[in-house]
């Protein structure tokens, strides 16, 4: 299967995104009122803990009601940040991966969007605390630097006569 | 670069258009409007070879060195 251009491996990897931008978005609206309900509606938290612990036995989702206030009021603006990055990743990759299937590889805009990536995806792996995350971001800025000089190249071949 | 592209001189001299010029050499109109225009950042041995067979000049009739100054296009 082909990498660029129509019906490649970056068509379908940009489909996938286009999906998983979604779901995370709705998922992360629902998780958010789920969770803001279980912090501070302690009737409303009682009945989803009670779901949460049918499906689940062995949960411990009651020990949220032991965190400190102030824990409580840290926790939605950092699950909010969390889930703005992800979306952010997501939408550059989606850009990234529709220049890819247009057969824009070797692109200032594409060195861009890999500099952007990969500085969101530094932010969220330590937001995260997620080392391995943190490797591919460095991966990627590497990557970055890659395009640039075959961006470079690319030029200097459309400029030869 | 202080590179002085003197194409279109020659070819004003030589009273051949740029088209006819680009068919004899087999190069694309593009790529010797591209050198024409002095934003070529290189050029192939070959397309010079053809172009001082086809303009009956030497290399450094097309191409002129100038310190202190940038691509010109005469």
């Amino acid at each position: 299967m082909k990498c660029f251009g129509e019906n490649s491996l970056s068509s379908v990897v940009g489909v996938l995104l286009k999906i998983a931008w979604w779901v995370v978005l709705v998922g992360s609206i629902i998780a958010g009122v789920v969770f803001a309900m279980l912090l501070f509606s302690k009737p409303l938290g009682d009945w989803i803990a009670d779901q949460v612990i049918k499906l689940n036995a062995t949960s411990n989702i009651r020990e949220i009601y032991n965190w400190a206030l102030i824990l409580k009021i840290i926790a939605l603006p950092y699950i909010g940040i969390v889930v703005a990055l992800q979306l952010q990743i997501i939408k550059k990759a989606q850009h990234l991966f529709a220049n890819f299937t247009n057969n824009v590889v070797f692109n200032k805009s594409n060195v861009q969007i890999t500099a952007k990536i990969s500085n969101l995806l530094i932010g969220y792996s330590i937001l995260t605390v997620n080392f391995s995350l943190l490797l591919v971001s460095i991966i990627l800025v590497i990557l970055c630097v890659i395009i640039r000089d075959g961006t470079k190249l690319q030029e200097e071949h459309d400029l030869t006569v | 670069m202080s590179i002085i592209f003197r194409l279109d001189r020659v070819m004003a001299d030589r009273k051949i258009s740029l088209n006819e010029l680009a068919k004899r050499i087999d190069l694309t109109d593009s790529n010797l409007s591209i050198f024409k225009t002095g934003k070529a950042k290189a050029v192939r041995i070959s397309t010079m070879d053809a172009l001082c067979r086809e303009l009956n000049c030497q290399p450094g009739d097309l191409l002129e060195y100038q310190p202190d100054g940038k691509n010109i296009v005469e």
